[in-house]
């Protein structure tokens, strides 16, 4: 556009430049490997350091971080629920 | 043009690039400190019905002329609020003003207690339920239905498998040949990929996985991005609207984990909706059985949802009454850019109009 700075049209040149090829590399089999690769060892690392901390917190007989957390969805589920049940009896008696 | 002329012009250039510059780092320091440019869900709305993370919201209006209220909803992977997304650029806010009563229906952010959520969950429950409320609350028997992107699936799905009280229905940016999918859908379906490995402990595929894969989808896109915003960041607009834009773009939420289990088999690895495999709860379903006038709206420049995964819906669904609208433009800008409120819009209110009823009296 003619109103565009000498650097943004550098720029937005450049990207035009490299934007192919590196959708093309984001989106090839081996990058999908690697995220996957990624996400595997991401919620590994995350799943041991969960463990390793409750494991502590447990020592002093206190609840870890995790604990409250599926405590939490479980709360969660029941009031899920009796949501659910609330609708079905509506819909039941018609409102 | 004279020489004093020249210096003029260069002297008002330099002042005028000086003020932008200070303007620029004021807003620079703003917007980093995370100041709001740009309200949420601009349209004065109110929440008239949820259940668990899911709300419908109605668009005040004063002036309502159409019979059927339009209950416009997204897929399961962002936030809807793209429909109501900035003042001058909210489709929800173009549709009340052009005379329709309005419904956003937003899924919420599913938590470990929706990992069980299946395609049931949302089609054959929430929806029909969500359309009992509008039909509740405006006091009419039948909605149109506007389904945006994975919407549009849900709405098919629904539409499909039972009776619903829907005038007509209209599909935006609606894959239905999977194997025309690149990114994520891609390599679930080409490479046989486990999609359990996504899912996490919640049962849910967290949000930041589904942020990953769109990021780098097209990873040079932030670059042009942020220089554009730099260029105009002594334009309080321009701000306005990049901020409702970037917001919503990087605002994923989690895919329930049982419901992503059925896509990845189901939609991606089998292509059932192409290939007539569809099922809910185990019975099939016929997109066939969509009889209500359906408009169906893709973006020539989508590369989320190719032309080719969406324009054959014209041969799936069985309404007699089928437009294909092919636009300019991209994914989003279908709905939010400015493409959306100079082509997409005033065709859907065009549509519509042709649509619905006038309101008796």
């Amino acid at each position: 556009m003619l109103g565009e700075p000498v650097w943004l049209r550098a720029v937005l040149r450049l990207e035009r430049a490299v934007a192919d090829s590196a959708t093309r590399a984001t989106n090839s089999d081996q990058a999908a490997d690697v995220l996957m690769l990624l996400s595997r060892g991401n919620r590994l690392a995350r799943r041991t350091s969960a463990r390793a901390r409750s494991a502590a917190v447990h020592v002093l007989s206190l609840p870890s971080h995790r604990d409250v957390q599926v405590l939490d969805a479980k709360v969660e589920r029941v009031e899920r629920m009796l949501d659910e049940l609330n609708a079905r009896v509506e819909e039941r008696d018609g409102r | 043009m004279t020489r004093a002329r020249i210096a003029d012009d260069v002297v008002a250039r330099l002042r005028r690039e000086t003020e932008r510059t200070a303007i620029r780092a004021r807003n620079g320091l703003r917007y980093v400190a995370g100041s709001d440019w740009a309200p949420v869900q601009p349209t004065p709305s109110d929440v008239v019905w949820r259940q668990g993370p899911v709300e419908l919201r109605r668009y005040r209006s004063e002036a309502v002329s159409f019979a059927e209220p339009v209950l416009m909803f997204i897929g399961l992977v962002s936030r809807s609020y793209i429909l109501d997304l900035h003042r001058d650029n909210s489709i929800a806010r173009r549709l009340r003003d052009a005379g329709f009563d309005v419904y956003l229906l937003d899924w919420g952010a599913p938590t470990a207690a929706d990992a069980g959520n299946t395609l049931e969950t949302y089609t054959l429950r929430l929806l029909p339920r969500a359309v009992r409320a509008v039909l509740h609350r405006s006091a009419r028997e039948r909605v149109t239905m506007l389904g945006y992107c994975m919407g549009g699936n849900l709405a098919l799905l629904a539409l499909a498998a039972q009776r619903l009280p829907v005038r007509s229905l209209i599909a935006m940016a609606t894959p239905v040949d999977f194997s025309a999918l690149g990114g994520l859908a891609g390599a679930i379906r080409d490479r046989d990929l486990d999609p359990t490995t996504l899912i996490d402990w919640t049962g849910n595929v967290p949000p930041q996985h589904l942020a990953a894969f769109f990021r780098i989808r097209k990873p040079t896109t932030d670059i042009v991005m942020y220089a554009r915003l730099w260029e105009n960041l002594w334009n309080d607009d321009y701000v306005e609207s990049h901020q409702a834009m970037a917001r919503w773009a990087s605002e994923h939420v989690a895919f329930p984990g049982a419901a992503f289990r059925q896509v990845a088999s189901q939609w991606l690895r089998d292509n059932a909706f192409r290939e007539r495999r569809l099922r809910l709860a185990g019975e099939p379903v016929d997109l066939d059985d969509v009889r209500c006038p359906t408009l169906a709206i893709l973006a020539l420049g989508d590369d989320l949802v190719p032309p080719a995964a969406a324009q054959p819906i014209t041969e799936l669904v069985g309404a007699e009454e089928l437009e294909l609208l092919e636009l300019e433009g991209g994914h989003a800008g279908l709905t939010a850019g400015r493409k959306a409120a100079t082509t997409t819009v005033p065709a859907l209110i065009e549509w519509l109009r042709r649509h619905s009823d006038p309101v008796d009296g």
